[in-house]
């Protein structure tokens, strides 16, 4: 195979296109908007209102709304079987021809869902975030604003950096039941079983809030959202979810062979 | 330059087709045709120069490199799969972009082939006959494509098209690009290759130019000792049909067609009578005239 280096940006632009495909992923971009038209119009009522010290807290609760409805939808619907649409549709044999390797073809789909994902969550945050400072009134308010939005940025850039393989790792190989039950399963088993771990002192305490994707996540954005910075937390938070993306890929890689070895299986034998 | 060397293949699935041991070399820049019946060797061996199927021994070798799939190398099957989801201008930018190569305006490159029409419809609701075309377009208007490899670049082909792809062919290999067809026609073999391989059974039978294959067979008995040349002339509604049969037979020396009109040499008109006999039932078609020509005698 020939090296893909040099295509890269056309390989992920081929992924962002191939990720907002189809109804459900419309469906998540719409509620995308409503979520940041909503919030937006929030924060312009609570200004008039005068409780600005509530316009803080949008680009935060922006940011789990949309990363939670709209992100987890988009999410769900560019990676169900996302490898076997790729194959019946002709999007594996469009990349193979051209000398495209499966791990390149991987890097596409995944980061084209990441970049769908941050654009989504990171860029709506973003919007709130500015029509919040905007309407703040007053130096300090609009700083504490100004930075819980820059946090809630963050979570919306590490939510769909993390997201996107964890997305295609349980969803691509599995039927849409399976997948669900196995997201389900990977975003909350792990807070169960760090409930149970901290009880029995197993996970150092400070360490149980990361234990799981949305508690790592949270805790990303707990770390530099106002007043203060806290470096220790969000050093936790990355690891954490630095262990998760790796683990996730390994994942992918394994499914896609999967995948393809039961495609093989089920073509008639000469 | 293309170099195959004792190479075999077998197909991954399907029928259990075989091509090999095959040794060939292809100049940079001509056109070569490999001339058989789907069974007999071609396309399998295209899929292996496009890096579609791995060999089973020997070598296939596109330039100094293995023969692999890359953005150099423009391979149009003849089932080629493309993303039924796609309209078709979006494909040809995105398979522009894959392959690393500057954009043109689709119009423009579906403009070449005569079916700038189709741009704005969806692949998956195309004719057959316009999704090949639609491919077509792809290889051969690739600015970085160097290796065009078409598997029956002329049949099932959207009429618009079927006209100009001989020209776009002549034009890229005169732009150094590698083009190498696999069909089963003869009449598309000269139309389309300088040079012209004959497959049989999986391995290389004859090799021919297309000046060779023009040449009206010769009937000056020059065969051999003892036997003449003889030239059989068939007139069917199933030409091309009985073309195919009769090109993986080889009690024939040359076998090409024109229209209704299917023409074999060989040197035994009786086994001729008996293949041609045979090649009518499988290819299930009824003759309207059947004639041999030459001989010792030179009588019809």
């Amino acid at each position: 195979m020939v090296s893909s280096g040099s295509r890269g940006p056309s390989l992920v632009a081929l992924g962002f296109f191939l990720a907002r495909r189809g109804f459900t992923a419309l469906v998540g971009l719409s509620l995308a908007v409503a979520n940041v038209v909503g919030f937006g119009g929030l924060a312009f009522y609570l200004a008039r209102r005068g409780r600005l010290e509530a316009l803080a807290s949008l680009p935060l609760l922006a940011s789990t709304a949309l990363a939670f409805a709209a992100g987890v939808l988009v999410a769900f619907a560019a990676s169900t079987r996302v490898f076997r649409r790729d194959e019946d549709e002709g999007v594996r044999a469009l990349l193979a021809a051209r000398g495209v390797s499966t791990a390149a073809y991987l890097a596409a789909r995944v980061s084209g869902l990441a970049v769908l994902l941050a654009v989504l969550v990171g860029g709506g945050s973003a919007l709130v975030g500015l029509v919040a400072t905007l309407a703040a009134r007053g130096r300090t308010t609009a700083l504490h604003t100004a930075q819980a939005s820059l946090a809630a940025i963050a979570f919306g850039v590490a939510f769909a950096i993390v997201f996107a393989p964890v997305a295609i790792a349980t969803l691509g190989a599995r039927s849409r039941a399976g997948g669900y039950l196995a997201l389900l399963g990977v975003l909350v088993l792990p807070e169960l079983l760090c409930d149970l771990a901290g009880a029995s002192a197993i996970v150092p305490q400070r360490w149980l809030d990361v234990c799981s994707i949305p508690g790592a996540l949270l805790a990303v954005r707990t770390a530099l959202a106002p007043v203060g910075v806290d470096p220790f937390m969000l050093g936790r938070g990355l690891i954490a979810l630095g262990v998760v993306v790796i683990g996730a890929l390994l994942v992918v890689t394994t499914e896609l062979a999967s995948s393809r070895r039961a495609r093989i299986a089920e073509r008639p034998r000469p | 330059m293309i170099t195959v060397s004792e190479l075999t293949a077998r197909a991954a699935r399907g029928p259990r087709l075989t091509v090999g041991p095959v040794t060939l070399t292809v100049e940079a820049g001509t056109k070569t045709a490999l001339v058989g019946k789907p069974d007999a060797g071609p396309p399998l061996l295209l899929a292996v120069l496009a890096g579609a199927l791995a060999p089973r021994s020997g070598s296939a070798r596109v330039g100094d490199a293995p023969a692999s799939a890359g953005p150099a190398v423009a391979y149009v099957p003849y089932d080629a799969q493309l993303p039924g989801f796609l309209r078709v201008a979006d494909y040809l930018d995105v398979a522009a972009r894959v392959r690393g190569e500057p954009r043109v305006p689709p119009q423009e490159r579906l403009a070449v082939l005569g079916v700038a029409a189709l741009a704005d419809r969806r692949i998956g609701r195309l004719a057959t006959p316009e999704a090949r075309a639609v491919a077509l377009v792809e290889a051969l208007t690739s600015a970085r494509a160097r290796v065009l490899l078409l598997e029956e670049p002329l049949a099932d082909v959207d009429p618009r098209a079927v006209g100009r792809v001989q020209g776009l062919v002549d034009e890229r290999a005169r732009a150094g690009v590698t083009v190498v067809v696999s069909t089963a026609s003869h009449a598309d073999a000269r139309a389309l290759g300088d040079a012209l391989v004959f497959f049989h059974d999986g391995k290389v039978a004859g090799r021919a130019t297309r000046d060779d294959a023009w040449q009206p067979p010769r009937t000056e008995g020059a065969e051999g000792p003892g036997r003449a040349r003889v030239q059989l002339l068939i007139r069917s509604e199933g030409a091309r049909l009985l073309l195919a049969e009769l090109a993986a037979d080889p009690t024939f020396d040359e076998v090409w067609a024109a229209g209704v009109e299917v023409v074999a040499t060989g040197k035994d008109p009786v086994a001729m009578a008996a293949s041609v006999a045979t090649a009518t039932r499988h290819a299930n078609v009824e003759l309207d005239l059947l004639t041999f020509m030459g001989g010792a005698d030179g009588e019809t």
